[in-house]
């Protein structure tokens, strides 16, 4: 009898443990379950992703992912308009020159923290580094066509930029607004911008076609390399109410020769903010002692590489400086300082050091 | 006839000078030229009563320095030829094919972008390396061979032009264009103080040489012959390289690389005149200078901008190059 009851107790048990045994593991599996999401890869893009399209400045339409969160911005000039248009925290990498050019380097870390503590990685030709940050896009130098193929061969979105004249200083706004989703800012951008280059050309289509001055536009870096036609600065000298003296000569950049330069003898000389050269080497080189503009004391230097930036809508104040510098008295009402701090107050909501 | 040749080779510099003077996009009629040196040596003029301002800055501040500037860097660069083919016993090397001008342009593009000494010694400095490595290894128990001479000049030149790859990506992108149309070989920066920056380098190599010439002819014959004619051939042959590296540095220098100058002329030459190196080093001066001058001439006048002088000299020169390695035979030096 007691045997019986054993058994009896013994199979009991054995089926309590077996029910609790499966209890515990269809348990275990619900974790299991609970625990587990719908897999996805990083970077496949996902059916509710939008997308923009934007035909950059080779004429090839790209598709990025609309707005672009990560974007590798490999040009300065890209680099600020993804700051004006408030695209700061949209930007994942940058070019290195912004780093080691002390002036940009200054300003950008006034702008950003990530600059300034350099925390903001550097791309230096390192492809890898690019693929490995898997961006939405990546903004450089459409020259760089080497590197374009690269990085679309490895399925990176690429968005070639050349600014040669204004026209395309717009233009690329406009593609950086589209991407990073700030198109309304970039409107409002280029609106400010053709407002206060108005003010200057209303001035300046008054003044007498006889009494425009002559100029030349000095890239360096020695003191003939000079602009051409059809360039940035034949537009700049154009749009201050000069003339450039170098017209006739086709090319964008060129070396004039020195006989050249004293036929044309300019009336004044405008010289990209360079390191090595300022209106004093003018005037104390002989080869120039003759001509007018060194005789009338007229060489002016644009004081800054950031703020008289002339692949952005900052060369619009390159515009006014030289518009104020050839006729002081026509533009006596412009307070250039003044008009400067507004231009970067509006463009960067900054007040710069 | 050979005679004839030789006046009219050593008084072309004059003649070209003078053309080259007379030329350029800025116009100054001959009587005005003349009028303005007449007013400048004495103060008067025979046929203007009034010279323009402009005419006078462009004659002697613009143009004169770049003629003279043409007229001595070709000449140095001729006279460094000679010099270094008679030592080495070799007609195939000049100041670009021993990898000369590449030290020296390397040498210069530091003292212009990073280290602040004088660009004329720091170029003399690294074109003295690179003469010194190109001769060491190709010389074998004191033989050097043509052809072998040649190839470490390559491989010199090599090694220096990736020196000079490394400062050109670390510097400003703008003083890297600056640099690369240097380096290409331009006389449109000459002045009056570019001038006589590199004079003294210049007269010191050529005097050397000038007058030491008849010793290259001993020289020519082999260390053993030299030895044997009384004449120390290690001493010597330290003194012309020492001195031909000098004149090419210092030309290069001023106006960066302009190659094969050194081996065109001294070949002309030698076909004329023979090998005799008391005529062959002032008609090198004479005829590389007048060379160097018609094509800066050239180079200033075909276009509305300036094209560099290298660009010209080694389009002339590279055939010429060809044309001698073909003629030459292995160890060749008759």
């Amino acid at each position: 009898m007691t045997i019986f009851l054993y058994k009896k107790q013994e199979k009991r048990r054995k089926k309590v443990k077996r029910i609790v045994s499966l209890i515990l593991m269809l348990a275990m599996l619900c974790t299991l379950f609970a625990g587990c999401n719908k897999a996805t890869v990083a970077g496949e893009k996902t059916e509710a992703q939008k997308t923009v399209k934007v035909v950059d400045s080779r004429g090839v339409e790209v598709e990025v992912n609309y707005p672009a969160k990560k974007i590798v911005c490999l040009l300065n000039s890209g680099l600020n308009d993804l700051y004006m248009l408030g695209a700061k925290d949209q930007v994942i990498a940058i070019d290195q020159w912004t780093y080691t050019n002390e002036s940009a380097y200054g300003f950008a870390s006034q702008i950003d923290e990530r600059v300034k503590n350099k925390t903001l990685p550097a791309i230096d030709k390192n492809i890898e580094d690019i693929v490995g940050m898997n961006p939405d896009v990546v903004v450089i130098w459409a020259g760089q066509e080497e590197d374009i193929k690269v990085l679309e061969d490895k399925g990176i979105k690429v968005v070639g930029i050349q600014a040669d004249n204004f026209e395309d200083v717009y233009t690329k706004l406009d593609i950086l607004g589209k991407i990073s989703g700030k198109e309304d800012r970039a409107a409002e951008i280029a609106k400010y911008s053709k407002e206060q280059l108005k003010k200057v050309s209303d001035k300046v289509a008054k003044i007498d076609a006889s009494k425009k001055l002559s100029s030349l536009f000095v890239w360096g870096p020695t003191k003939l390399d000079l602009a051409g036609n059809n360039s940035t600065g034949d537009s700049i000298i154009e749009m201050a109410g000069g003339k450039n003296a170098a017209d006739a000569v086709g090319e964008e950049h060129f070396v004039a020769k020195m006989e050249d330069v004293v036929t044309w003898n300019p009336d004044s000389l405008i010289m990209w903010n360079l390191k090595d050269l300022d209106p004093q080497s003018y005037y104390d080189d002989e080869q120039w002692a003759n001509i007018k503009a060194t005789e009338n004391k007229q060489v002016f230097e644009l004081p800054n590489a950031f703020y008289c930036d002339l692949w952005t809508v900052k060369y619009v104040y390159s515009v006014e400086f030289l518009a104020k510098s050839l006729y002081p008295e026509t533009f006596s009402d412009l307070d250039i300082e003044k008009s400067k701090n507004e231009m970067l107050k509006f463009l960067y909501g900054v007040d710069f050091k | 006839m050979r005679e004839f040749f030789k006046k009219l080779i050593l008084i072309f510099p004059i003649v070209i000078f003078f053309v080259s003077l007379g030329v350029g996009s800025y116009s100054i009629p001959f009587d005005q030229m003349i009028d303005i040196i007449l007013y400048k040596l004495s103060g008067y003029t025979i046929f203007n009563e009034q010279l323009s301002a402009q005419s006078i800055n462009v004659l002697l501040n613009i143009r004169l320095p770049r003629v003279a500037l043409g007229l001595l860097v070709g000449g140095a660069l001729a006279v460094s030829g000679t010099a270094f083919q008679a030592v080495m016993r070799n007609p195939l090397v000049e100041p670009y094919t021993l990898g000369l001008s590449s030290g020296a342009a390397f040498g210069a593009a530091l003292a212009m972008a990073v280290v602040t000494i004088p660009v004329q010694i720091c170029a003399f400095v690294f074109a003295g390396l690179s003469v010194g490595i190109s001769y060491l290894a190709a010389s074998k128990h004191g033989e050097t061979s043509v052809i072998s001479l040649v190839l470490s000049g390559v491989v010199v030149a090599s090694v220096f032009t990736a020196m000079l790859s490394i400062l050109q990506i670390s510097i400003d992108p703008l003083q890297l264009q600056g640099l690369i149309y240097w380096l290409m070989g331009s006389l449109h920066t000459a002045s009056w103080a570019k001038l006589l920056a590199v004079l003294p380098y210049l007269i010191v190599g050529y005097t050397i040489i000038y007058f030491f010439r008849w010793k290259l002819n001993i020289l020519s014959l082999g260390e053993k012959d030299a030895g044997s004619l009384g004449v120390n051939p290690q001493k010597y042959k330290l003194l012309f390289i020492g001195a031909a590296t000098l004149l090419a540095s210092a030309a290069v220098s001023v106006t960066g690389i302009i190659s094969l100058v050194g081996l065109m002329i001294p070949h002309m030459l030698r076909m004329l005149f023979g090998p005799d190196n008391t005529k062959l080093i002032p008609l090198s001066f004479c005829l590389g200078a007048s060379y160097l001058a018609i094509v800066d001439m050239i180079s200033r006048n075909l276009l509305t901008y300036e094209i560099p002088i290298g660009i010209f000299t080694t389009f002339l020169g590279a055939p010429y190059f060809i044309f001698l390695i073909r003629k030459t035979r292995e160890g060749g030096w008759n």
